[in-house]
C-alpha cells in the first residue's frame, strides 16, 4: 500500500535511530529500576496516530492497525492469514456473481446497537458510495450490490467472477452501526468508533494516544488483557526506551538500527513476523528503446544475479526477513515456495552482460528514498555499491517519496530504476503483479510490457479457486524470473519489540491485534 | 503609535500572504496528495475521483483563488487525510505547543540570563569560561542528541522522568529543558556581551564612585539596560517556539503544532500545511509586535521617540 505517510518517518529519523541505537545498546545493559510490576495496562508505542475512528475514512496502515480491535470485518484471518469465521460463520458462492454469508447471531456493537444482515448491508453501502471517498473503494470495486436475505443473511453480488473475494474481506470492510450513526450524524464515528470489536473505545487525544477497554461480551471470548493504551510516540528510538523503561510493553515494527538494543536487554525481546512486503527495484521501462540496456532481459537478470541479498540482509537488516524469489512471500495464497530465488552469481551477471554486449558495463540510475521504509537508504545504497562491481555503474538518486511517487504516477520517472516496496494486506500471490508489473496497472512501469505476462495476470485475477491460482501463479513466477521486470529483494522486516512479560503475536498484515496479547507473569 | 501599529498590522498580513502563496506553490508543485491518500490498489478512476473531490483537477489559479477566498473568511478547510476541521487540529495541537514554549522560555530566561550575568560580573574567570563553555555545547549539541541521552539518563536509568508523552508536570522537564536550554545558550552569551558594554559606561562608574551596591548597580541600572537586545532575541524565539518544535516534539512525542506540520507535509495533506503555516506566520508576527511594544515599557526612550514620531 502507498498511503503510508501516517508510518512515513523523516529522514532525520534514521540518523537519530542510528546514532541511538549504539547508546540504548548501553542503557540496555545496565540495571535501571523495574518501574512497572505486571501492569494491567497494556501499552503500546506505535509511530504513528489513528487518521480517524471512521474505517470508511481511512485506509492508513496505522488506523487499521488499532482499528481492528474495535470493529470486526465478515472474515476473520489468524495470525497466518487463514480465512476463519468472523461476523459471518460461513460462507458460499451462490454462483459465479453471488457470494452469500451466514451471520453469527447475537452479537451487539458496543453501544448494545444489535448487529444483523442491514447493519453489514448499510456498511457495505457506505463504504462505497463514492460520496464517502473511502480510499480503499477500488479493491472492491467489483462489488454490485449488497443486499440482506432476512435477519442473518447476506447476499453480495459482482460485476464479474469474484471467487477471491472472501480474502478481501478478511481485511476490508469493517461493520458500523447504523443506527448509531443516523442519530449521531454521519461523521459520529470519526472522533467516537463503536463496533463488535474485542476493545471498546474509551478515547482518543490526537497525536497522544487511544485507549481502549476490554469487551467482556466479544463473541471471541473476552480477550485477557483489560485495558490498551496506544501511545503515538513518532520517533522509533524514544519507543524502545519506552520499553527499557518498562512504561511501555510493546513497540511495533521497528527498524533495523534499534534490533541490536532490543536483543541485549534482559527485559526486552524482539519478535519477527512474517512479511507480506516486498523491496524491488523496479526498471523504469515506460516506452523503452530496443537498444537501451534494459530492454534486453538478459541485463536485467544479470542485475539480479548481481545482488548479494544475504549480504545486505545481513549488514543492513541484522538478519531479520528472507531474499524472495518473485513477487510474493510464503504467507500468501497461491505462491510456490520452491521457485528460487536468482543466487548471487557474479560471474553469471557478467557473463549476461557480455552476452547482451555490454562487456563494459553501463550506466545506470536508482530513485530511492531515506525514512520513508526501513533500512530504505542502506538497502538502496547496498545495492548500488554490488551493481557497481559488475561493472554496471550506479548512481543513486535520494528523493522524497511524494515527489518520487508522483513521477512514478505520471511515468516520468528520471531514474531507471525505482526502489519501493509493494505490500499486499490480502494475502493473494496474484496482487503485486497486478499492481506493480501488469502493465495496464497504475503503478506500473513495464509498458508496453509483455503480453503473455499481462495474460496469466489477468487470468490470476479469475482464478476459480486458490489450487487453480496456485497453478496460475507458479506460472506467472517463473516467467516474471525469466523477464525480470525488477530486481527482486527480500521481505520488508515485520520486527517488533516487546518487553518480556508479554505475549503476543505479530500479524503480517500489521494489524495490531490485542485481543490475543497475554502477559506472562 | 497607532498609526505604526496599523503600519506594522499591514506589514504582517502582506507577509503572511506572502507566506501562504509560498506554501501553496511549493505544495502543489512537489507532490501528488492522492498518490499518497490511496492504496495501491487504486485505479486511475478512484485517483481522479479523490483529485475532483477536493478539487485538485482545477486550474492552480482557481484553487489558489477559492482558497486565498475561504482563509479571509477563516474557513481554512478540512483535512484531506483526517476528514476534521484544520481549524479544530490545529485548536486542538496549540495548547500543548504553548505549553511547552512557555515552558521553555522560562528556561531560556532564567538558565541563559543567570550564565550570562555570572560570565559577565566575573569576565576572565573560570566562572566566564565555564559559563561559555557550557553555552558552547547549548548552541552546538543537536537538540535530538540532547533529547536522547536526557531519555537514556532520566528515562531509561535512573527512571526519574517519564521518557516521552504529554501529561503532568514531569513530562513537562525534559523537553522544556533541550529546547529551552539551546536557546539559553543563545541568551547568555548576548546577555554576557550586552552587560560587558553596559557596565563600561559612565553612569555604572558614577553609580559605583556613589557607593550603591554592587548588587544595585547591577539589577537596577545595568541589567535593565542591557536588556533590550536579550528581549529581542527572546521574542524571535519564543516566536520560533510557538511555530512548534519540530525535533524536541517528535522525540518526547509531544502533541504539538510542529509535528502537525510535519505529518501534514509528508502526507502532502493540503489544507493542513497551508492551516500550520498560516497559524505558524500570524504567532510569529503577534509576538513580534508584543516584543516591539514591550521595548517601550522597557526603554522609555523608545516611548518618547514613538509619541514624537
Amino acid at each position: 500500500m502507498k498511503g503510508v505517510a501516517p508510518m512515513a518517518r523523516s529522514p532525520w529519523r534514521t540518523v537519530v535511530a542510528l546514532v541511538v541505537g549504539a547508546a540504548l545498546v548501553l542503557a540496555a545493559g545496565g540495571a535501571g529500576p523495574t518501574q512497572a510490576q505486571t501492569p494491567r495496562t497494556l501499552t503500546v508505542a506505535v509511530g504513528a496516530d489513528i487518521d480517524t475512528g471512521d474505517p470508511a475514512k481511512s485506509t492508513g496502515l496505522a488506523t487499521i492497525a488499532v482499528l481492528a480491535n474495535i470493529y470486526d470485518t465478515l472474515v476473520h484471518r489468524d495470525a497466518d492469514l487463514n480465512l476463519k469465521p468472523g461476523l459471518a460463520l460461513s460462507w458460499r458462492a451462490v454462483d459465479p456473481t453471488t457470494w452469500e454469508f451466514k451471520l453469527r447471531r447475537g452479537v451487539k456493537f458496543h453501544d448494545g446497537e444489535p448487529f444483523n444482515a442491514q447493519a453489514v448491508k448499510f456498511s457495505f453501502d457506505r463504504m462505497l458510495d463514492p460520496a464517502t471517498h473511502w480510499p480503499g473503494a477500488g479493491s472492491l470495486r467489483l462489488i454490485k450490490t449488497v443486499t440482506a436475505a432476512g435477519d442473518d443473511t447476506v447476499r453480495i453480488t459482482t460485476s464479474e467472477p469474484w471467487p477471491l473475494m472472501p480474502r478481501f474481506l478478511g481485511y476490508y470492510g469493517m461493520i458500523v452501526p447504523p443506527a448509531y450513526l443516523k442519530q449521531n450524524g454521519d461523521d459520529a464515528l470519526v472522533r467516537r468508533p463503536v463496533g463488535t470489536g474485542p476493545y471498546r473505545f474509551v478515547s482518543w487525544v490526537k497525536d497522544d494516544h487511544v485507549e481502549l477497554q476490554a469487551n467482556p461480551d466479544y463473541w471471541g471470548g473476552r480477550p485477557k488483557i483489560g485495558r490498551v493504551i496506544f501511545r503515538v510516540i513518532p520517533t522509533d528510538a524514544p519507543r524502545v526506551a519506552e520499553l527499557l523503561a518498562g512504561s511501555a510493553q510493546l513497540a511495533p515494527l521497528l527498524p533495523p538500527e534499534l534490533f541490536s538494543a532490543l536483543q541485549t536487554s534482559s527485559k526486552t525481546k524482539l519478535v519477527v513476523g512474517k512479511s507480506l512486503s516486498v523491496f524491488f527495484v523496479i526498471y523504469n521501462l515506460v516506452g523503452i528503446p530496443k537498444d537501451k540496456p534494459l530492454a534486453d532481459p538478459r541485463v536485467r537478470q544479470a542485475l539480479n544475479y548481481a545482488i548479494d541479498k544475504k549480504a545486505i540482509l545481513a549488514s543492513v537488516m541484522h538478519n531479520v526477513g528472507a531474499p524472495v524469489a518473485t513477487f510474493c512471500t510464503d504467507v500468501m495464497a497461491g505462491c510456490d515456495t520452491s521457485v528460487p530465488p536468482f543466487p548471487y552469481d557474479p560471474n553469471k551477471a557478467r557473463a549476461l552482460l557480455r552476452e547482451a554486449g555490454y562487456a563494459n558495463g553501463f550506466d545506470f540510475s536508482i530513485s530511492g528514498t531515506s525514512g520513508t521504509y526501513p533500512g530504505d537508504r542502506d538497502i538502496v545504497l547496498a545495492v548500488a555499491d554490488q551493481l557497481n562491481r559488475v561493472g554496471v555503474r550506479t548512481k543513486v538518486d535520494i528523493t522524497e517519496v511524494g515527489v518520487q511517487l508522483k513521477a512514478v504516477l505520471a511515468r516520468q520517472l528520471p531514474e531507471n530504476g525505482w526502489f519501493t516496496r509493494f505490500t499486499d494486506f490480502f494475502g493473494i500471490s496474484s496482487i503485486i503483479p497486478l499492481r506493480a508489473f501488469y502493465s495496464p496497472g497504475e503503478w506500473s512501469q513495464w509498458r508496453p510490457g509483455s503480453d503473455p505476462f499481462n495474460q496469466l495476470v489477468e487470468a490470476a485475477q479469475a482464478a476459480p479457486d486458490e489450487a487453480k491460482l496456485a497453478q496460475i501463479s507458479k506460472r506467472l513466477q517463473l516467467m516474471y524470473k525469466d523477464q525480470a521486470p525488477a530486481i527482486t529483494l527480500f521481505g520488508a522486516p515485520n520486527a517488533n519489540g516487546l518487553t518480556r512479560d508479554l505475549t503476543w503475536t505479530p500479524r503480517p498484515d500489521l494489524e495490531i491485534d490485542v485481543a490475543g496479547a497475554s502477559w506472562t507473569r | 503609535m497607532s498609526e505604526y501599529l496599523v503600519r506594522r498590522l499591514a506589514f504582517s498580513l502582506t507577509a503572511m500572504l506572502g507566506v501562504i502563496t509560498i506554501v501553496f506553490a511549493l505544495l502543489h508543485v512537489t507532490g501528488d496528495p492522492a498518490a499518497l491518500l490511496v492504496t495501491q490498489d487504486a485505479t486511475r478512476q478512484d485517483m481522479e475521483r479523490i483529485r475532483h473531490a477536493y478539487g485538485l483537477d482545477q486550474p492552480l489559479s482557481v484553487q489558489y483563488a477559492r482558497f486565498v477566498e475561504r482563509v479571509v473568511r477563516g474557513d481554512l478547510g478540512y483535512s484531506y487525510r483526517q476528514d476534521v476541521p484544520v481549524t479544530e487540529l490545529i485548536a486542538g495541537h496549540l495548547g500543548a505547543t504553548f505549553e511547552l514554549a512557555l515552558a521553555s522560555l522560562a528556561v531560556a530566561i532564567v538558565l541563559g540570563v543567570a550564565l550570562g550575568m555570572a560570565a559577565a560580573v566575573r569576565r576572565g574567570s573560570g566562572i566566564d569560561a565555564a559559563a561559555m563553555t557550557v553555552a558552547l555545547f547549548g548552541t552546538s549539541m543537536p537538540s535530538f542528541w540532547l533529547g536522547l541521552l536526557l531519555i537514556i539518563v532520566f528515562g531509561v536509568k535512573l527512571g526519574w522522568l517519564p521518557v516521552s508523552g504529554y501529561g503532568g508536570l514531569d513530562h513537562l522537564i525534559m523537553p522544556a529543558f533541550v529546547l529551552g536550554g539551546f536557546y539559553a545558550a543563545q541568551v547568555s552569551r548576548l546577555t554576557r556581551t550586552s552587560l560587558l558594554e553596559v557596565l563600561d559606561q559612565d553612569y555604572i562608574r558614577t553609580g559605583r564612585a556613589k557607593g550603591l551596591r554592587a548588587r544595585v548597580v547591577l539589577f537596577k541600572h545595568a541589567l535593565r539596560n542591557a536588556a533590550l537586545p536579550v528581549l529581542t532575541v527572546l521574542g524571535l524565539s519564543f516566536g520560533q517556539m510557538l511555530g512548534g518544535a519540530v525535533v524536541v516534539e517528535s522525540i518526547f512525542a509531544w502533541p504539538g503544532m510542529g509535528r502537525l506540520a510535519v505529518q501534514a507535509v509528508l502526507g502532502r495533506d493540503f489544507p493542513v500545511v497551508q492551516g500550520a503555516a498560516i497559524t505558524g506566520a500570524a504567532v510569529f508576527l503577534a509576538v513580534n509586535l508584543t516584543v516591539d511594544l514591550v521595548y517601550g515599557w522597557v526603554d522609555p526612550r523608545l516611548r518618547s521617540a514613538g509619541q514624537q514620531a
